[in-house]
């Protein structure tokens, strides 16, 4: 441990503003939620409409997790920002834990801060001490935002304690996972995948009623009941002890393997390159390969288990004669393709954005400098990545789709439904392309603006999925790309909106060619 | 007393009196092979006026360079004076402030794709694909360029002893340069640009790298070689830029840079040196006691030499060295006297 104040000291320095800027975004989310439930509910008599309106819905409970003291309006609050809960606070967690020890050790940096005067564990406790941190940060801010909106202390507290429990649950597999991987990437991906795995298995729990609520971090959040009279203990110290055998089990997998190795060792490939590789479309492609085949994977399976959940929740519909927002837009089954193929255009717009960035790092870490000190034009790159990150989207929309159609049909044993959710699915294709096309416009001004294009995909989430809730303005709905468009197939696909989203995106596109030729390279 | 090496066009006269005794005894007589011009040729390439600022920064400030075909052009500097700043413009990756650059006649920065299809690059940090395999990252860059030689990359694999199934992410800097090296020497470009290739090599490697240069050479192709390994740059380049604060300093070859410069003589000798205090053009005259006698050192102007040496060598010298400045003297010379104008130009009191 020795030394472990001075690196605390050099970490907080260069990378404080995670630290501040992830609790920020989360609680904004949180209190513009809060704030417009506590008027919504303010009354009892609306509570009680709630419960009758949403309380024991399926879709709800799949999603969202299960519900409890709806009553309250703080179990509203719970209840709503379940999906958010369940989805957004999970994956910062593995995100800051990777971030603050792998991607850290990726960068070289910690070589040169092992040899100083840093002990071996010093770099791990830090980077663990700043998620958790981070974890504080938000459990305070977002304690404030609920108590400033009138929601009660204890409440908000306990609340707020959760969601912080459960973004540290999987800080600490993503800890776990940067310590067995090699590389920061390959973290990320079996993070996410064990997230993806558990999100699922409780979607599946939760549908189908099953009473399991140890199953997994997943589940114990919704346990801990915040707005009850009398909170839960139990799911508390399943957070803590999940906590503590995963660090534990990190520390002891840092202690075993070398400075800059993972206990997953890369294997050795082909030493020539396959004939097909030479141009930079192919090379794209093969560098975007390994990442558009996990974000299919991922979001295929999503999207299978999700549909194949239809018929659950039309059997559970049926027997409750439970009226939904979603059952009065036209039909229960529709209203269920419609979130999902909603789900599924997020997913795509979500691999695009991270292609795109991918694509913007190659020019950052003078990848792309070299290419282009090839036969190659500025051009031909640039409309390769094009090619390459539109058509890694467009078969991702057919691949979810069709798995969603399928979970569908073999769920609902009605073949038609196949057709109507890839139709449905590719009928969001232009708000994809916009999302692409926003985010090479910003690639084009400067690769380090990249990142910028996920405040697009967030709010094009929020208001997926938030819209209603919110009572946001039509304005700030129609800045979302699948506004443009319509909720299909509840409703007609909006003709002008997709072919006013295609010429955007054109436009955007050939006026983010035009920049890239423009501009300098950045240089490492 | 034989002739023994050749060094920068200097040829090397080494003088054995006392065989047995170390340090081994020679001379050097820079009088010798005339710095040899070939005729001029066709610029390969072709910078005027080049300026490029970053903020406040001047990064380039009006740099010439010319470099002409089947010359191989060593390119210094200290760290920030522009050497990268430069080879990014060749290359059309920055967007000058002013100037022009031209390679084969073209322009750098609107007929770049034509240029690069005549050229081979090695970056001085090499960023490769992680993912892909060292002989797949060979191959992507060979096929970028076009036109790869696979008898040249196996040849230059084996050659840079290269292991190519690993995957790039974990090699070595070394590694790193070597699959670029390869990757580029395996084309036919007929211009080389070299940004700081070395740096991560072994002395072995280096070797190996130096002899790809000569062939290369021998070819007739052009390189332009940046480099902070001094004795590499003496041994490869036909002539030398020095570049300070973004504008060239001094250019020429290293006989040229050598002609105003002053010739080192030391010699051992059994009893004091008389004359050397009055022969003008000798300077910094030295003489120390030792036990194996009477060690003197000078420093002669070019022309001074033939008579300054015969006065030495009248004394009977035991042991007897003449060095002509090498590259990393010019250097260090050259860059000391631009910081004291400088410094007399920010302070008056301070004479150069």
């Amino acid at each position: 441990m020795t030394g472990a104040v001075r690196y605390a000291r050099l970490l907080f320095r260069t990378s404080w503003k995670p630290v501040l800027a992830w609790p920020v975004v989360l609680v904004a989310l949180l209190a513009a939620t809060g704030s417009s439930l506590i008027d919504q509910y303010a009354t009892a008599g609306g509570r009680l409409r709630y419960i009758d309106a949403v309380g024991g819905f399926v879709v709800t409970r799949s999603f969202s997790g299960r519900s409890y003291d709806l009553d309250a309006v703080g179990g509203i609050l719970a209840n709503e920002m379940g999906i958010f809960s369940l989805t957004l606070f999970p994956l910062v967690g593995i995100h800051l834990a990777i971030r603050f020890t792998r991607a850290i050790e990726d960068s070289g940096q910690l070589e040169l801060v092992s040899a100083g005067r840093v002990g071996r564990r010093a770099p791990l406790v830090v980077g663990l001490a700043a998620t958790v941190l981070t974890a504080l940060v938000l459990v305070t801010l977002g304690t404030a935002a609920l108590v400033a909106l009138g929601y009660p202390f204890g409440g908000s507290l306990a609340y707020l304690g959760g969601l912080g429990a459960i973004m540290l649950g999987f800080a600490v597999v993503g800890l776990l996972v940067g310590q067995l991987s090699m590389t920061s990437g390959m973290a990320y991906a079996i993070g996410l995948s064990i997230w993806l795995v558990l999100y699922l298995a409780r979607a599946v729990v939760d549908m189908r009623g099953v009473d399991a609520p140890w199953m997994s971090p997943q589940t114990w959040l919704a346990e801990i009941r915040p707005f009850a009279a009398e909170p839960t203990l139990w799911p508390w110290i399943a957070y803590a002890a999940f906590f503590v055998v995963l660090a534990g089990a990190a520390f002891v997998v840092q202690g075993r393997r070398d400075l800059g190795a993972g206990v997953i060792a890369p294997r050795p490939g082909r030493s020539t390159a396959p004939a097909w590789l030479g141009g930079p479309a192919t090379l794209l492609l093969r560098l975007t390969r390994r990442s558009g085949l996990a974000w299919i994977a991922g979001s295929g399976l999503f999207a299978f288990v999700l549909g194949l959940l239809a018929h659950e929740l039309s059997a559970a519909q049926a027997k409750t004669g439970a009226s939904g927002a979603l059952a009065q837009s036209g039909g229960v089954v529709d209203g269920m393709t419609s979130q999902l193929v909603q789900f599924n255009a997020l997913f795509v717009c979500a691999m695009a954005v991270q292609l795109s960035m991918a694509f913007a790092k190659e020019e950052r870490s003078t990848r792309t400098a070299v290419v282009l000190s090839t036969r190659f034009s500025r051009w031909r790159w640039w409309n390769s990545a094009v090619v390459v990150i539109v058509g890694w989207s467009a078969l991702a929309l057919v691949s979810t789709g069709s798995a969603t159609g399928l979970g569908l049909w073999l769920g609902l044993e009605d073949r038609a439904q196949y057709g109507r959710a890839l139709t449905a699915t590719a009928q969001l294709g232009p708000a994809v392309l916009v999302v692409i096309a926003v985010a090479l416009l910003l690639i084009a001004l400067s690769s380090r603006l990249a990142a910028a294009a996920w405040m697009l995909v967030a709010w094009t989430a929020v208001v997926a999925l938030r819209g209603e809730t919110l009572r946001m303005a039509d304005w700030a709905r129609d800045l979302s790309p699948l506004e443009w468009l319509g909720k299909v197939p509840v409703k007609p696909w909006n003709t002008n909106g997709a072919l006013s989203l295609v010429l955007i995106a054109v436009a955007a596109v050939a006026i983010s060619a035009v920049l890239f030729r423009r501009r300098s390279l950045v240089a490492s | 007393m034989s002739l023994s090496s050749n060094r920068g066009g200097v040829q090397e006269l080494v003088v054995d009196n006392q065989a047995a005794s170390p340090p081994l005894a020679r001379a050097v007589v820079s009088a010798g092979r005339a710095p040899s011009r070939p005729a001029p040729r066709t610029p390969v390439i072709e910078a005027h006026g080049l300026r490029k600022r970053f903020g406040r920064t001047h990064a380039l400030d009006g740099l010439d360079l010319v470099v002409e075909e089947g010359e191989v052009r060593g390119f210094l500097g200290p760290n920030g004076a522009g050497k990268s700043t430069t080879i990014r413009a060749l290359l059309g990756q920055l967007r000058l402030n002013a100037g022009t650059a031209q390679i084969f006649g073209m322009d750098c920065w609107k007929e770049a794709p034509a240029v690069h299809s005549r050229l081979a690059y090695v970056p001085g940090d090499v960023f490769l694909w992680p993912s892909l395999t060292g002989g797949e990252c060979i191959d992507v860059l060979g096929r970028l360029q076009g036109w790869a030689s696979p008898r040249r990359r196996r040849d230059l694999v084996e050659r840079f002893d290269l292991d190519t199934s690993k995957r790039a992410r974990t090699y070595s800097k070394g590694n790193r340069q070597k699959v670029a090296l390869v990757a580029a020497l395996s084309t036919d470009a007929d211009l080389f640009i070299f940004d700081e290739p070395t740096s991560g090599l072994d002395p072995l490697m280096e070797e190996v790298f130096q002899q790809c240069v000569r062939e290369v050479k021998a070819e007739g192709r052009t390189v332009l070689l940046s480099s902070h390994i001094l004795a590499e740059v003496e041994a490869l380049c036909d002539r030398v830029s020095i570049l300070r604060k973004g504008v060239l300093v001094s250019e020429g070859s290293l006989d040229e840079l050598r002609a105003h410069t002053q010739t080192r003589v030391t010699a051992v000798t059994g009893g004091p040196i008389g004359g050397l205090a009055g022969l003008p053009g000798v300077n910094d005259l030295e003489t120390e006691r030792r036990p194996e006698g009477i060690r003197t050192s000078f420093r002669a102007e070019r022309e001074q030499i033939p008579a300054s040496v015969a006065v030495v060598v009248a004394a009977q010298p035991t042991s007897l060295t003449v060095e002509p400045p090498g590259l990393d003297e010019l250097f260090l010379e050259r860059y000391r006297d631009e910081d004291e104008a400088e410094l007399a130009k920010t302070d008056p009191q301070v004479s150069p």
